[in-house]
């Protein structure tokens, strides 16, 4: 694709578009479709939330927007991934590197390993400084410092010195918040940045991440299976299932008015503690093996509404007639 | 850390004692250099004399408590043989080993590592199935093999090297490189694995995506990481070329090191010589781990003494 057709595609304030991503693995039991053409599109300033269980293939599409994929055995084999005017998926990896970080950065899901065992903290927060903000020594220990004190860490001046292992899961998650915000990142991305941690640590770092986003107004991609978790922090809502991008609504409509199947059936998931009667519903059967999805929808084994046709052709994903940027993959949807 | 240094000293000494203890038994049991040391001819009564002479005809618990008294003053006798001190041979012999030791693990080094470290950054590819396989064959053969055809080739078809000798860097050369195939294995190896196994850790990908380049990745992240595994099989290298490997190498190339010398010990029965060898192969192996065990401290801050 061309820079002036994806110009096209692109809406006004647009900072961020994947366009039909697909990243398929390559092992030895055959080849796993995890990522088949993935959709969507991240606004100045808000929250986007992607949402699915877990394997469905939302931590690659993120690896994969920033070409982190390891490969082998995995390979993004088509797509766009549109960030300033320039498709990641497309340039230099010396190019790349700038991107990284400085224009898009990333929280990964495991704070005990995503901290290099071997370094400080402070070093490594460092590393991103220098790299990033263009200050070395002595100017950028003190910005890691203040980075640390942003994120709530007590007796940071102390703490610079310390090992990951001399620190608990939720201090290491603080650590890689700090360290994805001293790159002065346009995009955060953070891949379900709570759920190797305990409730309550889980609930002060939401809380953390909400006061820094409301600080510096960074736009965010929150990348989490939790619905809670969702309507707490969402503007808007990108529902994967099965290695494709389902629905994407406001957040209010994914919960009160959803279009796809499947987002009705996860909304349904949850409980109405004010309805004592209230019967926890659940989708019946399993997610598709991606090694050989079921042809037609993907969702149509579990769907209750599924039709001859859904078995036969797979739906485009497109815009919803009628709505404000509502987007659902299905033959039949529910609005 | 200074207690364990001093505990870890102490535990040498235990080894030592009883590695020493367990050659004095098994040589005097089992050995008779009497029969070695004298004509076929000679007659029992020269036999006694010898026996009684060498002090062979204690009882072994004396004999035994004499060797370890001495060996408390680092005095294991003279040797038999050579009728000098017998730990004075072999500090004698000891460098030239050294020397031909430390040139093999310095190729070995210099070689196996940056191979390593581009296989694992390149995994999958033509060079790095070259490589594994390549590293797997130099570790089964055997080395003394693996000289005679390096003399073959290098030294007499190309005459390129001496075939055997001491003396200067054509000396050197072959008797190195035929060292330093095993260990070079051993390392690519142990390399192209653990750099892999860091290359694939979360802590990379959290590298790579701050901005990190592939070169600082490689470098100082990742190889600090897998310098423990790395340090580890170096380590035990050295003491395997220094305890043995040199031996068939160096009577290859007749090299007058340390591995020379004890083959000779072992054929002559000579006992204070061979109990003075052991002592100090143990010593040297007991100091090398000491120091691998204290570089994991620095390599891995998990790891504290």
């Amino acid at each position: 694709m061309s820079p002036s057709q994806v110009e096209a595609v692109q809406q006004r304030d647009t900072v961020l578009s994947v366009k039909n991503l697909v990243t398929h693995f390559f092992i030895r039991e055959g080849e796993v479709h995890a990522v088949d053409g993935v959709n969507l599109h991240v606004e100045k300033g808000e929250t986007l939330a992607i949402v699915g269980e877990s394997g469905c293939g939302k931590s690659v599409t993120a690896l994969s927007m920033l070409r982190l994929i390891a490969s082998p055995p995995g390979k993004v084999l088509s797509g766009n991934v549109i960030f300033q005017g320039q498709d990641l998926l497309h340039m230099k990896q010396s190019q790349l590197r700038k991107i990284r970080g400085k224009g898009i950065a990333l929280i990964l899901q495991e704070p005990m390993s995503s901290l290099n065992p071997s370094w400080t903290i402070g070093r490594q927060i460092m590393e991103a400084i220098e790299l990033n903000q263009g200050i070395k020594g002595k100017e950028a220990k003190e910005k890691a410092i203040e980075m640390l004190k942003l994120v709530r860490i007590p007796a940071a001046e102390s703490r610079f010195n310390n090992y990951p292992h001399e620190l608990s899961g939720g201090m290491k998650q603080r650590v890689m918040i700090a360290m994805a915000l001293a790159c002065r990142p346009q995009i955060l991305i953070a891949d379900e940045p709570t759920a190797s941690l305990d409730v309550t640590i889980q609930a002060q770092i939401m809380e953390l991440m909400k006061q820094l986003k409301r600080e510096i107004g960074t736009t965010v991609i929150l990348i989490t299976h939790d619905l809670g978790v969702v309507a707490e922090m969402a503007d808007r809502v990108t529902i994967m299932y099965a290695g494709q991008v389902v629905e994407t609504a406001d957040v209010f409509s994914i919960f009160h008015n959803p279009a796809h199947p499947y987002t009705r059936g996860i909304v349904r998931t949850i409980m109405d503690l004010k309805d004592k009667n209230h019967r926890l519903e659940v989708i019946p059967g399993d997610p598709p093996n991606l090694l050989n999805p079921p042809p037609g929808c993907r969702f149509n084994p579990r769907c209750a509404f599924a039709k001859e046709i859904c078995r036969e052709k797979d739906p485009d994903y497109k815009r919803v007639k009628g709505s404000d940027g509502r987007w659902v993959r299905c033959h039949f949807p529910l609005i | 850390m200074k207690r364990y240094i001093l505990m870890r000293l102490l535990y040498t000494v235990v080894v030592i004692l009883g590695v020493s203890i367990l050659v004095f038994v098994i040589t005097h049991v089992i050995g008779n250099p009497v029969n070695t040391m004298l004509p076929l001819q000679a007659t029992d009564a020269e036999r006694a004399a010898l026996k009684h002479q060498l002090g062979l005809d204690k009882p072994l618990m004396v004999q035994l408590s004499e060797f370890l008294g001495g060996m408390f003053r680092l005095d294991f006798g003279k040797s038999w043989w050579q009728q000098v001190p017998a730990l004075g041979i072999v500090l004698h012999k000891i460098p030239a080993t050294l020397q031909l030791v430390a040139t093999a693990l310095v190729i070995a080094v210099v070689v196996a590592i940056p191979l390593g470290i581009i296989a694992a950054y390149k995994p999958g590819t033509l060079l790095d199935r070259i490589l594994t396989t390549t590293s797997l064959i130099g570790i089964c053969l055997p080395p003394f093999w693996v000289g005679l055809m390096f003399v073959l080739f290098f030294a007499v078809k190309l005459g390129w090297f001496y075939t055997s000798g001491y003396g200067t860097i054509r000396h050197l050369i072959l008797p190195a490189l035929t060292l330093s195939v095993v260990p070079m294995g051993h390392l690519a190896q142990i390399v192209r694995f653990s750099m892999a196994e860091q290359l694939n850790a979360q802590y990379s990908i959290t590298a790579r995506a701050k901005g990190a380049s592939d070169f600082a990745v490689l470098f100082a992240h990742a190889l600090k990481n897998a310098a423990t595994s790395i340090v580890t099989m170096g380590g035990m290298d050295l003491g395997r070329l220094l305890a043995g490997e040199t031996a068939a190498v160096e009577v290859v190339f007749g090299w007058p090191g340390f591995g020379t010398l004890i083959v000779d010990t072992i054929g002559r029965q000579d006992f204070p010589l061979l109990q003075a060898e052991v002592f100090l192969v143990a010593v040297i192996i007991c100091f090398i781990n000491l120091a691998v065990d204290i570089s994991y401290g620095y390599f891995d801050p998990r790891i504290r003494y």
